[in-house]
C-alpha cells in the first residue's frame, strides 16, 4: 500500500532567493514540483502536509530529479523527523532519470514536514510522487489498484441531450442512440462543467433510463458521454458494457532474496512470486472493441510502466487473443501479462550508530562513525 | 614444460559423441518429441485439477446434469489438442488447428471454444439478446435467472497458458530434451518424416 501526504503545502525560507513552480515538463507520476535555489546556499522549503504517524508504515519515498553540476560535495540535506540525511550529486543524478530516494521510517513518528535544504549556492532540483508505504500481505490486491488506476481507454463516443433533466429523473432523452448499449456507463456534464457518471438500466429508443436517479440538473444541449470503465475482478459490482476488466488467472509462489538500500541502512527483503493477469476489453459493439483494442496495443501492449507501491514497475505482455462472439456472448480481447508483486519485508537491518574496532597487533582503539 | 599425449581412440570416440549430438539436436523429431511431451502434460495437467483452475459454476454443472473436471466433461477439447512439425528445427503444440470441427452437439468450433475458455466471456441476460438466452435456458434447462441478474459471466480459464508455464517452470521441457537425446525415447532417428 502507497499512500501520497495529504494537503500539501511548499513553503521557501527566503522567497526571494528560492522559486517554487508545478512542472510537468518531466515527471514520475505526471506532474512534480520545481525548487530553484538561486545563491541560496543553506536556504530550505519546507514541505508539508497532514500528519502521519510513519512508525506505521515501512518506508518514505520520494523521487527526485536534479539539474547535473560539478562538484563532489553534498548538494542537498533532507530532514525528516529530526535527522538529516545529506545526499551528494552521485546519489542523485542518475543518468538523466529521476532516482527514487527510500527512507526507512518504522522508527519515526508523527510527522508533519519534510525539510529539503540546498547546501550548495545554487540547486535546481525537481521533486515528485511524495509519500509513504508498507507492503503487507495485501501485495497482490495493491497490483490489481495500480493497474486500474493506469489503465485508461476512450469509447470515443459522445451525444447531448435532446430534452432538459431534472435532479430525480431516472430517464433522458439523447438525440443519438449510436453505440449507446444495454449498459453503457455514461458521463452528464453541465454547462459548468459538473460531470456526474451513471448506468443506463436499459434504453428505449432515445430514451435512456438510468439505474438510480440523476442528481443534477441539466439542460438540452448538454454532453452525454459514453466511457468504457476498467473494473476489476472482486473488488466492483457494476459490469458495464463496454469495459476493460482485470483478472487473475494464475499465481506462483515463489521466494527469492534481494536487499533493499534505504538512506537509513538495508532491509532484507523477498519477492514472493508472480501473478497471471489478463486484462481485457469486452464489448457487444465489435467495430468498438476493435477500436479500444487498437488504443489498449498503442498505449500498453507489448509492455508499459506503471506506478506500484511507490515505484515505476515494467510489466511485459506474454500473448494475447481475441474471442469473437460465438454463443450470444460479447467479443472479447484479452492480453495476458506477468507481474510481480513488491517485495515482502523480512527484517530491517538499521544502522549502525558507533563501532569500535580493536585491531590485534595494535594496542591502540579506533572508533568508526556512521 | 608440459607434454600432452592424445589418446587416439578416446578423442575419436568424442568426436564421434559430438556429431552424433548435433545430428540429435538438428533432428526435427527433437522439436516433436517435446511438442508430443508438452500435449501429455497439458491434458494429464488439466484432467487432475492440477493447474488450479476456477472451479466450474453450478449453472455449467446444472446445464451439463453431473459433476465433471474442469474444462470438459469427456475431455474432448483436450484430446483435440493437435501438435505437428512446422519446419526443420519447429514444432507447435496446444493448438486446435482444424477452425471448421465442431464440438459434438454444438454450433461451436473447438478452436472458438477454446479461445473463449482462455478469454473468459459474458452473456448479456438485459435487452432483446438476453431474452433470448433466458427463453433458451429456460425452455432446455428449467432454469429461470432473477430479473436483476444482467449478466451470465464465465471467467478466463487459460489451461493451455497455465499448462505451459507450469511445464517450463518445472523443468518437464529440459527432461524432454534430456529423453530425446539420451536415446531413451521412442522418436525415429531419421531426419525425415516427421508426422
Amino acid at each position: 500500500m502507497f499512500d501520497e501526504f495529504q494537503n500539501v503545502a511548499w513553503t521557501p525560507s527566503d522567497a526571494g532567493l528560492i522559486t517554487i513552480a508545478d512542472n510537468t515538463d518531466t515527471s514520475v507520476s505526471g506532474a512534480c514540483t520545481s525548487l530553484v535555489f538561486a545563491s541560496a546556499a543553506n536556504e530550505y522549503v519546507d514541505f508539508t502536509f497532514t500528519g502521519v504517524d510513519l512508525s506505521q508504515w515501512q518506508e518514505v519515498v520520494l523521487w527526485l530529479y536534479m539539474r547535473d553540476q560539478l562538484t563532489a560535495d553534498n548538494v542537498l540535506r533532507i530532514t525528516i523527523d529530526g535527522t538529516n540525511y545529506d545526499l551528494s550529486r552521485a546519489d542523485i543524478v542518475n543518468a538523466g532519470k529521476w532516482k527514487q530516494i527510500l527512507f526507512d521510517c518504522t522508527e519515526m513518528g508523527t510527522v508533519y514536514s519534510i525539510r529539503f535544504t540546498s547546501l550548495v549556492a545554487n540547486l535546481t532540483l525537481f521533486v515528485d510522487y511524495v509519500g509513504h508505504r508498507k507492503v503487507g500481505y495485501d501485495m497482490d490486491v495493491d497490483v490489481i489498484k495500480a493497474l486500474k488506476a493506469h489503465i485508461s481507454l476512450d469509447y470515443d463516443v459522445a451525444t447531448t441531450l435532446s430534452a432538459d433533466v431534472s435532479a430525480g429523473a431516472t430517464d433522458i432523452s439523447v438525440d443519438s442512440i449510436a453505440y449507446i448499449t444495454d449498459k453503457s456507463l455514461i458521463e452528464l456534464e453541465d454547462a459548468s462543467g459538473n460531470i456526474e457518471p451513471t448506468q443506463i438500466e436499459s434504453r428505449e429508443g432515445t430514451t435512456l433510463t438510468m439505474g438510480v436517479s440523476v442528481t443534477g440538473t441539466y439542460s438540452e444541449g448538454d454532453e452525454v458521454r459514453i466511457t468504457c470503465p476498467v473494473r476489476s475482478e472482486d473488488f466492483d459490482e457494476l459490469e458495464p458494457d463496454p469495459v476493460c476488466g482485470i483478472n487473475v488467472y494464475d499465481r506462483h509462489a515463489d521466494r527469492t532474496p534481494d536487499i533493499l538500500q534505504t538512506e537509513n541502512g538495508p532491509k532484507y527483503i523477498e519477492y514472493l512470486g508472480s501473478l497471471g493477469i489478463i486484462i481485457y476489453i469486452d464489448c457487444s459493439n465489435k467495430k468498438k472493441l476493435l477500436q479500444l483494442s487498437r488504443e489498449f496495443d498503442n498505449k500498453y501492449g507489448k509492455g508499459f510502466v506503471f506506478l506500484l507501491d511507490g515505484d515505476k514497475v515494467t510489466i511485459y505482455l506474454e500473448d494475447s487473443v481475441f474471442s469473437d462472439s460465438i454463443i450470444g456472448n460479447n467479443p472479447r480481447m484479452a492480453y495476458y501479462y506477468f507481474v510481480e508483486p513488491q517485495p515482502y519485508s523480512q527484517s530491517v537491518f538499521g544502522t549502525t550508530g558507533t563501532l569500535t574496532v580493536i585491531p590485534q597487533s595494535l594496542s591502540t582503539a579506533v572508533t568508526i562513525e556512521s | 614444460m608440459v607434454t600432452c599425449r592424445l589418446d587416439q581412440r578416446s578423442f575419436d570416440e568424442f568426436v564421434k559423441g559430438l556429431q552424433e549430438l548435433g545430428h540429435k539436436i538438428n533432428d526435427p523429431n527433437l522439436q516433436l518429441h517435446r511438442a508430443k511431451k508438452f500435449r501429455e502434460y497439458t491434458i494429464k495437467a488439466v484432467s487432475s485439477g492440477e493447474i488450479d483452475l476456477k472451479a466450474l459454476s453450478g449453472l455449467t454443472q446444472a446445464i451439463s446434469g453431473g459433476t465433471y473436471g474442469p474444462i470438459w466433461k469427456t475431455g474432448g477439447v483436450l484430446r483435440e489438442m493437435g501438435f505437428k512439425s512446422t519446419g526443420k528445427n519447429t514444432a507447435e503444440a496446444g493448438y486446435w488447428d482444424d477452425t471448421t470441427r465442431m464440438l459434438p452437439g454444438k454450433k461451436i468450433t473447438y478452436a472458438g471454444w477454446v479461445r473463449a475458455l482462455h478469454t473468459g466471456f459474458r452473456i448479456p441476460l438485459k435487452g432483446d439478446a438476453g431474452e433470448r438466452v433466458r427463453w433458451w435456458f429456460r425452455k432446455y434447462h428449467g432454469i429461470v435467472f432473477k430479473e436483476s441478474t444482467e449478466w451470465l459471466i464465465v471467467p478466463p480459464r487459460p489451461f493451455v497458458w497455465k499448462a505451459y508455464f507450469d511445464y517450463v517452470r518445472t523443468n518437464k521441457d529440459v527432461e524432454a530434451v534430456d529423453e530425446f537425446l539420451r536415446g531413451l525415447s521412442n522418436s525415429p532417428k531419421t531426419t525425415s518424416g516427421a508426422s
